[in-house]
């Protein structure tokens, strides 16, 4: 699945989270599906309802981390695809 | 109604109201780590219990019905009617193991849905002051570990009962639902000290886990059928509360008492 940059992404609804020990798991109340993600998934997660395309998420994350856009973009995608995969966020 | 029952469970007060004697001397010898309440205030659960109730437990599952403003639990064996906060209730059940098993279905509701602790699915232990937790899938050896572990006091054998203090930390109290090792534990309750996950082995040790990890393995072993989402994220979040607390372990162990070499 490809999503496109600038496709606006929603958070599922009744997904519990829990950041522990730097790791953040992701646990969905209707499917019982729990998914684990690092520090950098987790933060996000957590900026996702604030910045919510992926290009948006891209040049937060380019901001704070400093990594190069063009590496970002391209992790940001394939983690937002992920998320969508494991029902965790839907497009708008 | 036959027979009243006034009764204390952890920090909890629950008043039975008994239509039959076998039922009375079911709950009065099961649970015998009840005191009679010396308060006069009304009980924070109140009980009816019905007998002559359904067949016997035949491995199905719990159906969860909403009416209103109660939830119907039924199994082949029971039937718990209960508030929607789980301070009144009644059950109709076959025999004693349909009114254990109902009896802890309506208590560790009551005490997610008060954010006060937890039902899992374990046995626990005291070594020196302190409460040590021994969970794991059916036949893992939860009971063993317990049996083992005489003459140390056994404050839980299937189900232990986890409580949250004010100040955050958790005590472990004495379980009344019990499978084999019905005697009453000497101590009413003991700090919790940490919490393992067994596994059988050939060898002995103990493997400390991350907490993300330790959650995972904990919510399965929470005493909860899920009827209510916002419940559940209660259930959940208690569970984060409770591995944010204690330090978690593997402890690969064989059937003798060797394990507490790597514990104390």
């Amino acid at each position: 699945m490809t999503i496109l940059a600038d496709q606006t992404l929603l958070k599922q609804k009744n997904i519990e989270t829990a950041e522990l020990d730097g790791e953040w798991l992701l646990l969905n109340i209707n499917t019982h599906a729990i998914t684990k993600v690092n520090e950098l998934g987790g933060y996000i997660w957590s900026i996702l309802p604030e910045y919510p395309t992926v290009t948006e998420l891209a040049e937060k994350v380019h901001s704070e981390y400093g990594v190069e856009m063009e590496v970002v973009l391209n992790d940001v995608q394939a983690f937002v695809e992920m998320l969508i995969e494991a029902g965790l966020i839907i497009h708008a | 109604m036959t027979y009243i029952l006034q009764t204390q469970v952890g920090r909890s007060s629950i008043d039975f109201h008994i239509q039959t004697t076998f039922l009375y001397d079911e709950l009065t010898a099961r649970f015998r780590s009840f005191k009679a309440s010396e308060n006069l205030e009304a009980p924070d659960i109140q009980v009816e219990v019905y007998d002559f109730y359904g067949k016997p437990f035949d491995d199905g599952p719990v159906e969860i019905q909403e009416n209103g403003d109660e939830y119907v639990y039924i199994r082949a064996d029971y039937k718990l009617e209960t508030s929607s906060d789980y301070s009144q209730a009644k059950i109709y059940v076959h025999d004693d193991l349909a009114l254990k098993h109902a009896l802890i279905n309506l208590y560790s509701s009551w005490l997610i849905h008060r954010c006060a602790g937890l039902l899992i699915h374990s046995s626990c232990v005291v070594e020196n002051d302190r409460a040590w937790m021994f969970a794991g899938p059916s036949g893992a050896g939860k009971s063993t570990v317990a049996d083992l572990s005489d003459p140390r006091p056994i404050l839980s054998d299937e189900a232990t009962l986890l409580l949250f203090e004010q100040d955050g930390s958790i005590t472990i109290h004495d379980s009344p639902f019990r499978s084999e090792m019905e005697e009453a534990c000497e101590l009413p309750s003991s700090p919790l000290a940490g919490i393992h996950f067994l596994i059988q082995s050939q060898d002995v040790r103990r493997v400390g886990i991350r907490k993300g990890d330790a959650l995972i393995s904990l919510l399965d072993k929470i005493f909860y059928w899920e009827h209510n989402k916002l419940e559940t994220a209660k259930m959940i979040a208690l569970c984060k509360q409770a591995v944010e607390s204690v330090p978690a372990y593997e402890l690969y162990f064989q059937k003798n008492d060797a394990f507490w070499g790597v514990i104390s």
